[in-house]
């Protein structure tokens, strides 16, 4: 019969029973837990100091590098002062560019424009002998 | 942290060795579960100690389940049948009478009846069984049980007395 009281008696002995179990353990067993726990104790520290430690390592390396780093481009006299502002300037001279409000297509046929250009610049030097006869036909061709 | 450890080791031990009926699994569940709780959880206030370690050694001994379910698997696809009894043997040193026990006798019929129970909670579901282990064995209360189960007080409710009604069907009126 399962009445509350009953399952007291039966919980109290079931509890009992296993107390008892837990007093009679072997001696390597309870040597594996002694070693776990104190394993456990020291790794509550751990965390922080591992922390630091990793901290520590990759700062005092960077630390080192930024040194000589310094040290090189003093030794160097400087030259390598300019670089940085001639990088930029560089970099900067494709800003006109990236904010033109043109057609950025337009520079994706940027050698077909020099190739009209081209054609353009020997009708303005008289000096060279050109044969435009072709063009005329064509112009009037196109136009009639 | 230390005598928290220390003073509940034993009986996490033997709920882990009840749940995996193998005594180097429940040494090593055991065993992550301090390393854990001292790691993740030192800082947290001491009362939350017990159902943060009953979780996570709890997660242990099912992830040593899922693991053996795997193995077992495998090998007997490849023909070698190793079936759970072969972790289960008890040590004979292990299962060495203590000289220093009270009374022989006793002992021994406490033994008797721990194993007779032992085996009546391997044939409940998971769940009843941490139930009974964490409120029972354990002694927790009904919340603390939950939260190591990681569910609600009303299941653990439910889940024990389900538990109880088994056990108490299967070991009979006069046990122990």
């Amino acid at each position: 019969m399962n009445t509350p009281e009953n399952d007291d008696i039966f919980a109290r002995k079931a509890r009992e029973v296993f107390l008892a179990s837990t007093a009679s353990l072997d001696s390597e067993t309870l040597a594996r837990l002694r070693t776990a726990r104190a394993r456990a104790v020291e790794a509550v520290g751990v965390p922080a100091r591992w922390q630091m430690r990793g901290w520590r390592l990759p700062a005092g390396v960077a630390a080192l590098i930024a040194v000589a780093l310094l040290g090189g481009f003093l030794w160097m006299g400087g030259a390598g002062t300019t670089a940085p502002a001639s990088a930029f300037s560089k970099a900067n001279s494709d800003a006109p560019l990236m904010m033109a409000n043109d057609n950025l297509d337009m520079y994706g046929d940027m050698d077909f424009y020099q190739w009209m250009a081209a054609q353009d610049q020997p009708a303005a030097q008289p000096s060279e002998p050109v044969d435009d006869s072709e063009d005329d036909d064509d112009d009037s061709g196109v136009g009639g | 942290m230390n005598r928290f450890l220390a003073e509940v080791e034993r009986r996490a031990f033997r709920i882990a060795q009840i749940a995996l009926r193998s005594r180097e699994d429940a040494q090593d569940a055991v065993q992550d579960a301090m390393f854990q709780l001292a790691k993740r959880y030192a800082a947290r206030p001491p009362v939350e100690w017990v159902p943060l370690f009953y979780r996570i050694l709890q997660s242990r001994i099912r992830d040593c389940q899922r693991r053996r379910k795997v193995r077992n698997r495998v090998l007997s696809f490849f023909g070698g049948q190793r079936g759970e009894g072969e972790d289960e043997l008890p040590d004979p040193i292990a299962s060495a009478v203590d000289p220093t026990a009270r009374d022989p006798s006793e002992q021994v019929a406490q033994a008797d009846a721990m194993e007779a129970l032992e085996t009546a909670l391997a044939a409940l579901p998971v769940r009843q069984r941490e139930a009974f282990m964490l409120r029972i064995l354990e002694g927790m209360d009904v919340a603390e049980t939950a939260r190591s189960m990681g569910c609600s007080e009303g299941s653990v409710k439910t889940h024990l007395s389900r538990a109880m009604h088994s056990l108490r069907e299967t070991l009979g009126e006069h046990w122990p």
